[in-house]
């Protein structure tokens, strides 16, 4: 197990486990094992472009649930950066804006949410992909592989083994949802590589936001001009869209 | 030449070359370490270039077309063993990196990179052991030596380290030469900017038709506080790393300003070698040294008073400084914000972000904050206590 494949499971270089294949199915196991709320939605017809767009012009504050390393923080500030004003962020740790022990969002001062970072680096994501409310979930398999599931259906939307996403080519998750009548975005990538590349396409879109007319999307980004980091001069391919 | 290059070492009893270690350079702004007595010191001893064909023989001469090595010759002048360091190489616009390697008290380690290929014109090439500072040396200001040299009708070279000069070890830059010829100048079009007012500097970037340009580091640790400044841009802009030979001075890493007009600049003159530049020809109003002491002071230029004074071991995730600047380049803004450690870079795109509704608080030319993550919840964010600790020209 290299180092580089923890990150990528557990986005978070800090932590230094092995990818054994029993011990990553108690952790999802653990997951799935979490107490669901009652009252979010299911997985809505909105497009992305359109959440996107209802979040970032609401006259409510917009709250930006942040991860606790600098790693998957890394693509937030792309996100934070385009709402002017009337904006919260916090960690999953704040027991008033987060359910300290399912980690469904309160929205006690903030009308819609933008998560950074995938389940094991923000347990609300987790919770929203285990609650079946997320269009997307990720599912690492033992075989050191990980799948990207359409939900509810099942069916998968990426396959890719860890051993082929870093520092140079990494897959993201764009995707909205609606818990209660309010717009929650997520975006996150399999490594904090993807997560960066994230907030970089992003930025890139908010212009022109119409044109993600779908609720989800994955996107596979590419180091293509081997400069080692994400950057608009790179490519981003689209691998998946779906509601 | 381009791509990878691949970083050897020469073992003094037996020629050995290591696995190609690069593609990822991660290169922090300063962590905070702390030095014992007894502590290892690592250096780079000697830059020389040899020909591939004859082994140990340094070239005095290189012609266009030759292949030749860059040699390097590490040693250990501290008082234990350094164990698991790496070492960064930078030849033009490329780099590589080698090990982790293991080093005991003066011991010399040789390491080459090549076989490369002459090709006429000026080169440069850079080597940094323990880029990340993850090794707790007496001296942290003697881990980087730069060589030039010229390819053409003779080979001229030019050899700068950094070096501790004072009992204060202030780090200063010496030059040796060793021909008596000269490289020109690179750095006649910087112009100093003492009447800069860094809300003025932001404004005249951000809202200018010319492109703006974001000169970011090579590591995901210092790029976590970029996004702040580049979501503020909607206009035309380009995002580059030092690596960029088109936008970039490949031997002085100073701004080329090609293809935009104003730039941003992201981390510490250790992740970002184009803040180093303006530092070091003292076009930044604010410099960062190392102490062998093991704290780092931040400069205020021309005059070199002390802004700020800490130890490294004071900062750590939670608790940080960092620098908001601006400086003039020939007409260009240009604008800086690092942080002694990647949290106060990280921190700095947070107060960017906070900042930038109200420039008009930012009326000064150059800005030290202290970061302090007083609600606890491990990141910056807004919710934490800012603090100006130095505000000046």
């Amino acid at each position: 197990m290299e180092p580089r494949l923890v990150y990528a499971l557990y986005g978070c270089g800090r932590l230094r486990l092995s990818l054994r294949g029993g011990i990553v199915g108690l952790l999802l196991i653990l997951c799935a094992s979490l107490p669901l709320a009652s009252r979010v939605s299911a997985v809505t017809d909105q497009s992305l472009g359109s959440a996107i767009n209802s979040a970032y012009t609401s006259a409510s504050p917009l709250g930006f649930e942040l991860t606790t390393n600098i790693y998957d923080n890394a693509g937030a500030g792309y996100m934070i950066g385009h709402r002017a004003s009337g904006k919260v962020a916090f960690t999953f740790s704040d027991a008033t804006r987060v359910n300290a022990s399912n980690h469904q969002l309160t929205f006690s001062d903030f009308g819609s949410a933008v998560l950074v970072g995938g389940r094991l680096a923000n347990p609300t994501v987790a919770f929203y992909e285990n609650h079946g409310s997320a269009p997307l979930t990720a599912v690492v398999h033992s075989n050191g592989t990980i799948s990207i599931i359409r939900q509810p259906d099942g069916s998968v939307a990426l396959n890719v083994a860890f051993s082929s996403v870093g520092a140079s080519s990494d897959y993201f998750v764009m995707e909205s949802l609606n818990d209660g009548g309010h717009v929650v975005i997520i975006l996150w990538g399999i490594t904090q590589y993807g997560t960066l590349a994230s907030g970089v396409y992003f930025n890139m879109l908010f212009s022109n936001l119409a044109s993600l007319n779908q609720g989800s999307y994955v996107i596979y980004w590419q180091d293509s001009n081997g400069n080692g980091i994400p950057d608009p001069a790179d490519t981003f391919t689209q691998v998946f869209s779906g509601r | 030449m381009s791509g990878n290059h691949e970083v050897g070492r020469h073992k003094s009893d037996a020629l050995l070359r290591l696995t190609l270690l690069l593609v990822l350079f991660i290169s922090f702004a300063n962590l905070p370490v702390t030095v014992h007595a007894g502590s290892p010191d690592l250096t780079i001893d000697s830059i020389w270039l040899e020909d591939t064909s004859q082994i140990g023989q340094p070239l005095s001469q290189l012609s266009a077309g030759q292949s030749f090595n860059i040699i390097a010759t590490i040693k250990n002048i501290g008082q234990d063993t350094a164990s698991g360091y790496y070492l960064d190489v930078y030849y033009d616009s490329d780099y590589g990196r080698g090990g982790p390697d293991t080093i005991v008290p003066g011991e010399s380690q040789v390491w080459y990179v090549g076989p490369l290929t002459a090709q006429a014109g000026t080169h440069s090439t850079t080597w940094i052991v323990d880029p990340d500072n993850q090794i707790a040396e007496l001296d942290e200001s003697n881990n980087q030596k730069q060589y030039t040299f010229t390819i053409g009708s003779q080979t001229t070279t030019t050899t700068t380290s950094n070096s501790t000069t004072t009992s204060t070890s202030e780090t200063t830059t010496s030059t040796t030469s060793t021909t008596s010829s000269t490289l020109s100048s690179t750095t006649t079009s910087t112009s100093t900017s003492t009447s800069s007012r860094l809300d003025l500097a932001i404004s005249a970037a951000y809202n200018s038709t010319s492109t703006l340009g974001f000169e970011l580091t090579r590591n995901i640790y210092d790029n976590s506080g970029a996004g702040y400044m580049a979501s503020h841009r909607s206009g035309s802009n380009v995002v580059f790393t030092l690596n960029d030979a088109t936008r970039v001075n490949a031997g002085s890493h100073q701004l080329t300003f090609t293809d935009y007009g104003n730039a941003v600049l992201v981390g510490g003159r250790l992740a970002n070698p184009t803040v180093g530049f303006y530092e070091d020809n003292g076009f930044a109003p604010l410099a960062v040294v190392v102490n062998a002491n093991g704290t780092v002071s931040i400069l205020h230029q021309p005059e070199r008073t002390v802004a700020l004074n800490v130890p490294f071991s004071s900062l750590d995730a939670s608790n940080d400084y960092f620098v908001m600047e601006c400086l003039n380049d020939a007409g260009h803004t240009v604008v800086i914000l690092y942080g002694i450690t990647q949290w106060g870079t990280l921190a700095s795109g947070v107060y960017f972000d906070m900042q930038f509704p109200n420039l008009a608080n930012l009326s000064q030319g150059s800005y030290v904050i202290h970061w302090q993550d007083s609600d606890s919840n491990g990141t910056p964010d807004p919710a934490d206590t800012f603090m100006v600790v130095f505000n000046g020209t």
